[in-house]
C-alpha cells in the first residue's frame, strides 16, 4: 500500500494538456453542436446540403463524446492529485461529483440528488482550495461570482423538481444570476491587474465591439444563442455583454502572453459550461472553470523536466488547439 | 433568397424561390385609353365568383379612378411611401432601353423582395377592413378644373381609370409571403392560385401582394383570389368547344379595351420571340402597353397602353420609363398595329396568333400637327392550332338595312 | 505499456488523443450518450379526480405550476417580435387521459377573426412524432423527424360564422358547402373545431392529422388565458406520442397574441423541457420512475472502455517525476 502511494504520490500528471485538448473538444462541440446545428437547421432550403449537414453534425456529436471523455479524464486527475497533495475538502467534493456525474447517464440516483450535488459542489469549489490552506481569497471572488451565478440560476430547476408546488420568482432569479455572471466576467480583470497589454487591448476591443454589435443588430437570434448556450437571456444592454466578453478575451489573451495558460482555461471552461443546470457534462466543465480560475494549480505542469524536453508540452498545445 | 431574372427591371433580383419552369403565361393588355368605367367587368366577375356569404367585400376585378381613387384605398401610394422610406431617393430607372430582356432599361432601386423588414420576406401592409368597403371612393374625381379648356399632350385637370385584376405575376408577392406554400403558380399557365386545402388564413398573401389582390374571407377563414377563370382557360367552357377562352371580365368588356391571352415564355420568365403572337406583337415589337407598377418586382401580367393625356411624371411612376414610346407609338399607329387593336373583343377565343391582309388607302388625316394615311387592312386572328378564328377590318362594314324587313 | 513507454512522449499523446477519438465514435456508433440532461421537468401527477376540460377547474388551482419561458420566433420568416415572455404550465393525468392546463398573461382577449387583419390569441404544444433522445428541430420539426403540434384557438372555439356578422345584403343565391371553397376541400381551418391535432416536418409542412382527438378548452380571465388540452394515452395513429405513466417525452410550448398580429410563425416559442408522466399524486414524494428496460450492457461495457482509456490517457499524460512534495506534510 505505502509503495503504491509512493508510485503514484511520485506520478505527476500533465493536467494542463489534458485541459487543453479538453477545452479544444468542447469549443468544437459548443461551435459544431451548440451554434452552428441549432442554426443550421432552421435556414430553410437546407436540404440541398442535407449530407453535409448530417456529416457536420455527426463531427460535432464525436467531439461532444471526446469532450465528456477529456472532461471526466481531467476531473480524474484532479482528484488524484487531490489525494496525493491531501487536500480533503477538495477530494471529497470532486469524488462526490464524478459519483454523481458519471452515474447519471444510468438513471440510478434520484435527479434531485445528482443537481443538489452539482450545486453545492460548484457552490463550495471556490473555497475549497482555501480551506485546504493555500489560496488566496482574492483570487477567489472570479470564482465566487460565477459559482452563485450558477447556483441561482439553477436554483428554480432544482428547487422544481423537487418541490414543485414552491412558488419561486424564476425571472428575478435568472436576471439576478445574469447580472452576478457579468460581474464575474468583469471582475476577472483582477487577475491581470496592471499595465495593460496593447496587443491584448486590441483583440478586446473587437470581441467587445463584435458581440454588442451583434446582440444590438440581431436581438433575439444572439439573446436565444446566449440562452442555448450560456444561460444568459439577454436581459441588460448590449454595451454591457460587449464589455464583459472583451474583459474576458483580455484577461485570457494577456495570462497567455504571461506564461499563465491557466487563467485562459479556466474562461474557457466557464464559458462551455454556462450557468445554470443544462447537462453533467457543461455543468462538469463549469465545475474545473471555478477551481482552475481560483486555483491554478488544481491542474498543472509536471514540476519535473527533467526527463524531457520542455518543449514537447507546448508541442502538443499548437497541434491540438490548431 | 434566389436571384431570378425580371426583366421588366432588366436585371436579375433576389426572391424566395427560384422560377419555376413552366409553358405558358397568362397575360393581357388592357387599353386604358378607352376604358369608361362601365364596370361590366366588375360585375361578370361578381356574379360569376364572388356572390357567396363573406365575400361582399371581394372584388376580384375592379376599375378605380386614378389619381385619387384605388380599391383597398390608396394601396399604391400607402406601398409606393413605404418603398420610399425604405430606399429613400434610391427607387429610380437607369440606363437605355435595352433588348426584350431589359426593354426598359433597369431600376437600380429595390423590389418589395429587396425591401423587405428582417424576419419577413415581402415589404407590404394589410389594409384595413374600411380600405376595401368603398371601391369606387373617389369616382370621376378630376385632379382640378381646367380653365383653358383640355388639350393633349397634357390635360390640365385630368384623371383616368384603372381596371385592376389579379396580375398572376411571375414572381408572385403573395405566393414569396405564404409561409406554408399554400400558393403556386400553374406550370400549365402561370396561373396563380391559393390553395383552399392549405390555406390557414395567416393572410401573409394579403400583406405580401403589392397589387392588394388577395382578399381574406372570414366565413371560410381562409384568403381567396381571382383564379382566372381558369375553367375557361382550360377550354372547359361548352360554349368554344374545347377551345382556350377569355376570362369574364375580358369578354364582358362594352369598351372593348382588353386582349388577353396564353404567351410562350423562357425559363428565365422572358417571353419567347413570336412576332405573330398580337401581345408578343404590342408588348415586345411596338411596346405600346406597359406593366403596372413595375419596380415592385413581381413582374405583373397584365400590361396597359397608358393613357395620352395625363401628366407623364404620374405615368412613369406608374408604368416606368417605357411611356413616352408607349404613347408615342399609339398615338400614330403603324399599319399592322392600327390593324392588331381591332382584334380587342372581336371573340371571346383566345387568340395566339394574328395576319394583317392589306387593304386599300381609307383616308389621309393630320395627327400631332403631322399627316397619316389609314388603310382598310384587315386583322385575321388563329387559334392555338392555326385556325382562323376571328377577321375584322380597320373600318367598321357599312351594312345598309333593308326597306322593309318586316310587318314594320 | 512497455511498446508504449519505448515510444516517444509526442508519439504516446497522439495514441491517447486518437483513442480518444476512437471511443468518441465508438459511443456514437452504439448510441450511448455518455452525458445527461440536468435542465428543467415538468410533471403530469396522477390525479384522483377527473379535471375536465373546464379551465377553471378545483384541480388546477392544488396543481403545481411550472413556469415555462417563451422568446420570439426568429429563426426563419416571417418573424416574431415577441411578447409573450412566459406560460405557466401544470398537468394531471386521470384514467388514462392527459391533461395540461396552459395559462399566460394577455390582457386582451382576441376571439375574432371576422375581419381582414385580425388575429385570434392561440396556444400549442408541440411533442417530437417519435420518442427519441435526440429531438428534433424545435421549429416544426425536420424532413425525417416530425413533430406533432396540439393547437387551440380562441376564434375557432367561438365559431365560425357562415354569414358575414355586418351588412346589408338583399339575397344570397347559393350558400352550401360549394361555394365556401375551403369548406367544401374539408380544410380544418373553416372547421369549428377548438383544438387542431397537426403533424409538421419542417417549415411550411404543418397538415392536419386524420385523428382529430385533441379535446380542449379557454376561458379568459382578468389576468390572461387559460387553457385546457387533454388526450388519452394511446397513441391515435402515427406519427404521435403514446404516454404511460413513468414515460419522459419532451414538449414546447408556442403562444399567439392576436393584439400583436401573431400568426403562423409570428409567436413567441419555448425550448423544448421535459415531461414525466408521473405514477403518483404530487401531494406524495416523488419516486424515481422503475426502469422497464433492460440492463445497459451496451453502455457498461462502454463506459469500462472509457475508463481503461481514462487510465491510459493519465498514465500518458503523467510521467515519473522527482517531485518530493516538500509543499505539503509526508505521508506518514
Amino acid at each position: 500500500m505505502t509503495a503504491w502511494f509512493t508510485r503514484l504520490r511520485s506520478h505527476d500528471f500533465d493536467s494542463v494538456a489534458i485541459a487543453t485538448i479538453a477545452v479544444v473538444a468542447l469549443l468544437t462541440e459548443l461551435i459544431i453542436l451548440r451554434l452552428v446545428t441549432r442554426t443550421a437547421i432552421h435556414i430553410p432550403g437546407l436540404g440541398t446540403f442535407e449530407a453535409e449537414f448530417r456529416l457536420l453534425s455527426e463531427l460535432g456529436r464525436i467531439a461532444f463524446n471526446a469532450a465528456v471523455i477529456l472532461v471526466f479524464a481531467l476531473l480524474i486527475a484532479m482528484t488524484i492529485d487531490a489525494f496525493i497533495k491531501m487536500r480533503w475538502p477538495l477530494l471529497v467534493a470532486l469524488l462526490g461529483f464524478l459519483v454523481v456525474a458519471i452515474s447519471a447517464p444510468f438513471g440510478w440516483l434520484p435527479e434531485a440528488l445528482i443537481d443538489s450535488v452539482t450545486i453545492i459542489v460548484i457552490v463550495a469549489a471556490p473555497l475549497l482550495g482555501w480551506l485546504s490552506g493555500d489560496g488566496s481569497l482574492r483570487r477567489s471572488i472570479p470564482s465566487l461570482l460565477f459559482s452563485s451565478a450558477f447556483a441561482v440560476a439553477a436554483l428554480p430547476t432544482v428547487v422544481g423538481k423537487a418541490q414543485p408546488e414552491t412558488t419561486l420568482p424564476v425571472s428575478s432569479m435568472l436576471n439576478v444570476a445574469e447580472a452576478l455572471a457579468l460581474a464575474a466576467a468583469f471582475s476577472l480583470i483582477l487577475y491581470v491587474w496592471g499595465r495593460p497589454q496593447r496587443r491584448s487591448l486590441i483583440i478586446a476591443v473587437i470581441v467587445g465591439v463584435v458581440t454588442a454589435g451583434m446582440l444590438a443588430a440581431q436581438p433575439a437570434t444572439i439573446e436565444i444563442l446566449m440562452l442555448w448556450n450560456l444561460g444568459l437571456a439577454g436581459y441588460f444592454s448590449p454595451m454591457v455583454y460587449g464589455v464583459a466578453a472583451a474583459v474576458c478575451a483580455y484577461v485570457a489573451a494577456t495570462s497567455i502572453r504571461r506564461g499563465q495558460p491557466t487563467v485562459a482555461l479556466g474562461i474557457a471552461f466557464v464559458i462551455a459550461g454556462g450557468i445554470g443546470l443544462h447537462s453533467t457534462i457543461q455543468s462538469a466543465s463549469f465545475l474545473i472553470g471555478v477551481l482552475v480560475l481560483a486555483y491554478p494549480d488544481v491542474i498543472r505542469r509536471p514540476l519535473a523536466p527533467a526527463s524531457e524536453p520542455k518543449s514537447s508540452d507546448a508541442e502538443i498545445g499548437v497541434a491540438v488547439s490548431v | 433568397m434566389a436571384q431570378v431574372h425580371n426583366w421588366h427591371l432588366g436585371r436579375d433580383m433576389e426572391y424566395p424561390y427560384t422560377g419555376g419552369t413552366y409553358d405558358r403565361q397568362f397575360a393581357a393588355v388592357f387599353n386604358i385609353n378607352r376604358c369608361i368605367a362601365c364596370q361590366t367587368c366588375t360585375m361578370s366577375c361578381k356574379s360569376t365568383w364572388t356572390h357567396s356569404p363573406g365575400q361582399e367585400l371581394m372584388w376580384w376585378n375592379n376599375v378605380e379612378t386614378k389619381p385619387y381613387g384605388g380599391y383597398p384605398t390608396h394601396w399604391d401610394s400607402r406601398l409606393l411611401s413605404m418603398l420610399e422610406t425604405a430606399n429613400p431617393g434610391g427607387q429610380t430607372w437607369t440606363k437605355e432601353p435595352g433588348p426584350t430582356s431589359a426593354p426598359y432599361g433597369q431600376f437600380s432601386g429595390q423590389t418589395i423582395f429587396e425591401a423587405a423588414d428582417l424576419g419577413q420576406r415581402v415589404l407590404g401592409y394589410i389594409p384595413e377592413e374600411n380600405d376595401w368597403k368603398a371601391p369606387n371612393r373617389f369616382e370621376d374625381h378630376a385632379t382640378g378644373a381646367p380653365r383653358t379648356g383640355a388639350s393633349l399632350p397634357e390635360h390640365e385637370g385630368w384623371f383616368f381609370y384603372l381596371a385592376r385584376i389579379c396580375n398572376h405575376c411571375t414572381y408572385p408577392g403573395c405566393l414569396a409571403a405564404c409561409p406554408r406554400n399554400a400558393i403556386y403558380k400553374r406550370p400549365e399557365d402561370g396561373i396563380v392560385l391559393i390553395d383552399q386545402e392549405r390555406c390557414r388564413g395567416y393572410q401573409k398573401c394579403v400583406e405580401g401582394c403589392p397589387y392588394k389582390k388577395s382578399m381574406y374571407r372570414p366565413t371560410t377563414r381562409t384568403s381567396e383570389k381571382c383564379i382566372a377563370c381558369y375553367p375557361r382557360i382550360e377550354g372547359s367552357d361548352p360554349l368554344t368547344g374545347g377551345d382556350p377562352m377569355e376570362t369574364r371580365c375580358m369578354t364582358a368588356c362594352v369598351g372593348k379595351i382588353r386582349m388577353q391571352g396564353l404567351v410562350n415564355v423562357n425559363t428565365d420568365g422572358t417571353w419567347m420571340n413570336e412576332p405573330s403572337h398580337p401581345l408578343y406583337y404590342m408588348v415586345h415589337e411596338e411596346k405600346i402597353a406597359l406593366p403596372l407598377y413595375p419596380q415592385f418586382g413581381t413582374q405583373p401580367n397584365i400590361y396597359y397602353i397608358p393613357p395620352r393625356w395625363v401628366p407623364r411624371q404620374y405615368l412613369y411612376q406608374m408604368f416606368g420609363p417605357g411611356v413616352d414610346h408607349a404613347i408615342e407609338a399609339y398615338t400614330r399607329p403603324s399599319r399592322r398595329l392600327l390593324a392588331v387593336l381591332q382584334l380587342f373583343r372581336a371573340t371571346q377565343k383566345i387568340i395566339f396568333s394574328f395576319d394583317v391582309e392589306e387593304g386599300p388607302l381609307l383616308s389621309e388625316i393630320v395627327v400631332d400637327g403631322a399627316p397619316m394615311e389609314l388603310y382598310d387592312d384587315t386583322a385575321v386572328g388563329f387559334d392555338q392550332n392555326g385556325n382562323e378564328i376571328i377577321r375584322v377590318k380597320v373600318e367598321d362594314p357599312l351594312i345598309e338595312r333593308p326597306g322593309k324587313i318586316n310587318s314594320l | 505499456m512497455t511498446a508504449l513507454t519505448s515510444t516517444s512522449p509526442r508519439t504516446r499523446r497522439l495514441i491517447a488523443i486518437g483513442l480518444v477519438l476512437m471511443l468518441a465514435i465508438g459511443f456514437r456508433i452504439f448510441d450511448v450518450t455518455p452525458a445527461a440532461a440536468q435542465s428543467s421537468i415538468l410533471t403530469s401527477w396522477s390525479s384522483t379526480t377527473d379535471p375536465g376540460l373546464d379551465p377553471n377547474s378545483a384541480v388546477w388551482a392544488d396543481t403545481p405550476a411550472t413556469s415555462v419561458q417563451l422568446t420570439a420566433q426568429n429563426v426563419t420568416p416571417p418573424m416574431s417580435t415577441g411578447g409573450i415572455r412566459a406560460v405557466n404550465v401544470r398537468s394531471v393525468h386521470y384514467n388514462n387521459m392527459l391533461y395540461v392546463n396552459l395559462q399566460w398573461a394577455d390582457t386582451t382577449p382576441d376571439m375574432s377573426t371576422a375581419s381582414v387583419g385580425t388575429f385570434a390569441d392561440a396556444v400549442a404544444m408541440q411533442f417530437p412524432s417519435v420518442a427519441a433522445s435526440s429531438v428534433p428541430a424545435i421549429c416544426m420539426g425536420q424532413a425525417d423527424s416530425a413533430v406533432n403540434i396540439w393547437q387551440w384557438r380562441a376564434d375557432a372555439q367561438e365559431g365560425v360564422s357562415l354569414m358575414p356578422d355586418r351588412g346589408y345584403v338583399d339575397l344570397y343565391q347559393f350558400t352550401d358547402d360549394l361555394y365556401y371553397p375551403a369548406r367544401a376541400a374539408g380544410n380544418i381551418q373553416s372547421s369549428t373545431a377548438a383544438v387542431q391535432n397537426l403533424i409538421a416536418g419542417g417549415f411550411g409542412t404543418l397538415t392536419p392529422l386524420n385523428e382529430q382527438v385533441i379535446a380542449g378548452a379557454g376561458s379568459h380571465g382578468a389576468l390572461g388565458w387559460s387553457v385546457t388540452l387533454a388526450r388519452p394515452f394511446t397513441a391515435p395513429g402515427e406519427n404521435q406520442p403514446a404516454f404511460a405513466t413513468g414515460d419522459m417525452v419532451d414538449v414546447a410550448f408556442a403562444v399567439w397574441d392576436g393584439t400583436n398580429k401573431d400568426r403562423n410563425g409570428q409567436k413567441s416559442v419555448s425550448a423544448f423541457v421535459r415531461l414525466e408522466i408521473a405514477g403518483n399524486d404530487f401531494a406524495a414524494p416523488p419516486t424515481v420512475p422503475a426502469s422497464d428496460a433492460p440492463f445497459p450492457w451496451d453502455t457498461l461495457a462502454l463506459i469500462t472502455i472509457a475508463v481503461a482509456v481514462v487510465g491510459l490517457v493519465l498514465a500518458v499524460f503523467g510521467r515519473p517525476s522527482d517531485w518530493d512534495g516538500d509543499d505539503q506534510p509526508d505521508q506518514t
